[in-house]
């Protein structure tokens, strides 16, 4: 898979975009992730190609999303090509059956192994939305979907703001928040696109993911993972404010789940090994010991809270 | 509430002695059961008794067995298949984890769930206070209270102190007594005290260590510092957990030479290995169970004796000076044993 280097691409994707739409973008994903324990290494490197930007407010994301649009065909950015869901819809289109926003860079190469995309999503009109949902943006290239999934308001969070960019990105804690919220379960669906050879499903990848944000933020110091359910508390509180009692109760069971399924537990270390992790010796009682870490201090901090209210 | 009576003769089953007697139905309780034959052998001990007298119904209680749930469902199936209908509705089987009922086979009826704990904790503690009374523990239980009063310069103790302390009986501690003679001094008042370091008997306790203390030992791969796990504990103190080794041997001997504290030794006082389990992953959620020898970096250490001499200290229960020196010892740190020891015999010197 692709390696790019976090801080070369942020601010490639920085200086792209209107200044003006900079305070709404916040990138989310391998490339936050990439940056928040990697972006004062210029020598490491992260595993993806698709560098998501969640624009926010909701009520400022069609704007902004049209913006960015529009100025980055204007500067030669090409759509991406070959899925099912890549040409522009129109007025006839059905908002689910609406393209993302998915755009390379100038004069790169798509099959290239270094090539990368950026994403546009947005986060979702109200808390109470549960299902996946396409925003329609409308730019002379025809008409695109903003996609939002009901948990990506959590990413955005009080996101940290690279100062020298203007863009902000995800802390490594809400984005795995986000994924625990998402996989309460461990769902049968399997990524379409394989990782390392392997067709993983979707839900061993997102929670690896939180194994992988966990391993790394202890890596580079913390010591206590309850700090993780407290900033996680106040983020459901805010984002989900007449449920977020009752998503705090659920949000060990995906994790569990994974946990007690060996052959689950393997796809999630696979997708860390070949991921986030790739340039770390981390073996899979690396990744036991940091999910029994997650479940006993972080989800047993944001279950106290919330079953103190 | 049933009535509930205790080590119940039941004459019309060839006196086969109850360990309870719930209104009608027959207690049997079996603690730590990790043999098959064993469980067996119980259950048809009590359906015997249910076939004989169609008026009793039978329950064992499985006090943290060591075989798993899943062999224990599958051995009821097999029950099941084996006893005669009306005998099985009266047998039921209620295992007991943490001191808590985690699962029952079979159907127990509402007044049996209520009275159910009660008579699970008399059981539990006669059990224990049986294995405590066993005369090889006594000999080490009033040596370390004999240690203890020593190194404290307590003076004589009387034999009843000896017995509150220990809660071993007159004999048992009469008997323990006499092997520690010829370190002992007796007094005309019939208290006795130690007159000087009983080696032998000290090396024999080192030897016993693990029967005796049953250490349960802990490590992460990616290990939280001692001050950490410390810090944790104390987050939420309990009386009945001490700290020991190398920080209680410091809190006794500021000066000692302690140079990269390894582990967190811990002492609780009458805790069963469920409840030292979940200290252990409330301390760190990361740590697993290991073998000493692994380089632990928590070790809980049972302490059964009726007065566990912990040391308060600010706000801090401190685990008393022989089990800070045999946390020493037990983690090969000699040498600093070594200083320990000689600081506190200084110490006990008059």
């Amino acid at each position: 898979m692709n390696q790019i280097k976090p801080s070369e691409v942020l601010k490639q994707v920085a200086d792209a975009v209107p200044e003006s739409c900079r305070e709404n973008i916040v990138i989310i994903g391998s490339l936050a992730a990439g940056y928040a324990f990697f972006g004062d290494k210029q020598d490491m490197a992260v595993r993806t190609k698709d560098i998501d930007c969640l624009l926010k407010p909701f009520q400022l994301a069609v704007e902004r999303g049209q913006a960015i649009a529009r100025e980055l065909y204007d500067a030669g950015w090409k759509p991406k090509k070959g899925g099912s869901f890549d040409e522009p819809g129109d007025s006839n289109t059905g908002d689910r059956d609406l393209p993302a926003v998915r755009l390379y860079p100038p004069g790169m190469d798509q099959d290239a192994e270094d090539a990368w995309f950026i994403e546009l999503l947005t986060e979702p009109e109200s808390p109470e939305i549960q299902e996946r949902s396409f925003t329609r943006i409308v730019i002379d290239e025809g008409h695109f979907g903003l996609p939002s999934f009901r948990f990506l308001a959590v990413t955005a969070y009080l996101p940290e703001k690279i100062d020298a960019l203007g863009i902000y990105y995800a802390r490594p804690p809400m984005m795995a928040l986000a994924n625990l919220l998402e996989h309460q379960e461990i769902k049968p669906d399997r990524m379409s696109s394989p990782i390392a050879g392997r067709a993983i499903k979707r839900s061993n990848k997102d929670l690896g993911r939180v194994l992988a944000l966990a391993y790394l933020a202890q890596e580079r110091g913390l010591d206590d993972f309850r700090t993780w359910g407290l900033d996680w508390y106040s983020a459901l509180e805010r984002s989900f404010p007449n449920e977020y009692q009752q998503l705090a109760l659920h949000a060990r069971a995906g994790l569990e789940a994974l946990m007690q399924s060996d052959e689950d537990f393997e796809e999630a270390y696979h997708t860390c090994a070949n991921g986030l992790l790739a340039s770390l010796s981390v073996e899979m009682e690396d990744l036991r010991e940091v999910a029994a870490r997650i479940v006993g201090d972080a989800i047993g901090q944001l279950e106290e809270l919330a079953s103190e209210v | 509430m049933l009535k509930v009576r205790y080590n119940v003769a039941l004459p019309e089953s060839n006196g086969f002695r109850a360990d309870a007697l719930m209104g009608e139905s027959v207690v049997e309780h079996k603690a730590r059961i990790s043999d098959l034959r064993a469980l067996n052998a119980a259950i048809v001990a009590l359906s015997k008794i249910l076939v004989e007298n169609e008026h009793y119904a039978a329950i064992l209680l499985l006090d943290e067995p060591r075989i798993s749930l899943d062999t224990l469902s599958s051995e009821w199936v097999l029950w099941e298949l084996l006893f005669r209908p009306e005998v099985l509705e009266r047998l039921s089987v209620a295992v007991f984890q943490g001191g808590e009922v985690t699962t029952v086979f079979g159907q127990l009826q509402a007044e049996e769930q209520e009275a159910l704990p009660l008579v699970f904790d008399r059981l539990s503690n006669a059990q224990k206070a049986s294995r405590r009374g066993r005369t090889a523990d006594a000999f080490y239980d009033v040596l370390r209270v004999l240690l203890v009063q020593w190194f404290r310069r307590e003076g004589p103790l009387q034999i009843k102190r000896i017995e509150a302390l220990s809660g071993f009986s007159y004999p048992t501690i009469a008997s323990a007594l006499d092997k520690l003679e010829d370190s002992l001094t007796r007094h005309s008042d019939r208290s006795v005290e130690l007159k000087s370091f009983p080696k032998d008997a000290w090396f024999k306790l080192v030897a016993v260590n693990n029967e005796l203390r049953k250490p349960r030992a802990y490590k992460a791969r990616n290990p939280k510092s001692l001050e950490q796990l410390a810090a944790r504990l104390m987050e939420k103190p309990d009386e009945s957990v001490a700290i020991g080794g190398t920080i209680g041997a410091k809190h006794y001997l500021p000066g000692i030479d302690l140079v990269g504290t390894p582990r967190l030794d811990l002492t609780v006082h009458n805790w069963n290995s469920t409840k030292i389990d979940r200290l252990a992953r409330r301390i760190d959620p990361g740590l697993r169970e290991v073998g000493l020898k692994e380089a632990p970096q928590l070790v809980v250490h049972s302490l059964l004796r009726k007065n566990p001499l912990f040391h308060q200290s600010d706000d801090r229960t401190f685990a008393d000076e022989v089990e800070c020196l045999l946390d020493l010892q037990e983690a090969r740190l000699e040498q600093q044993a070594l200083e320990f020891l000689d600081h506190l015999k200084k110490n006990a010197r008059p």
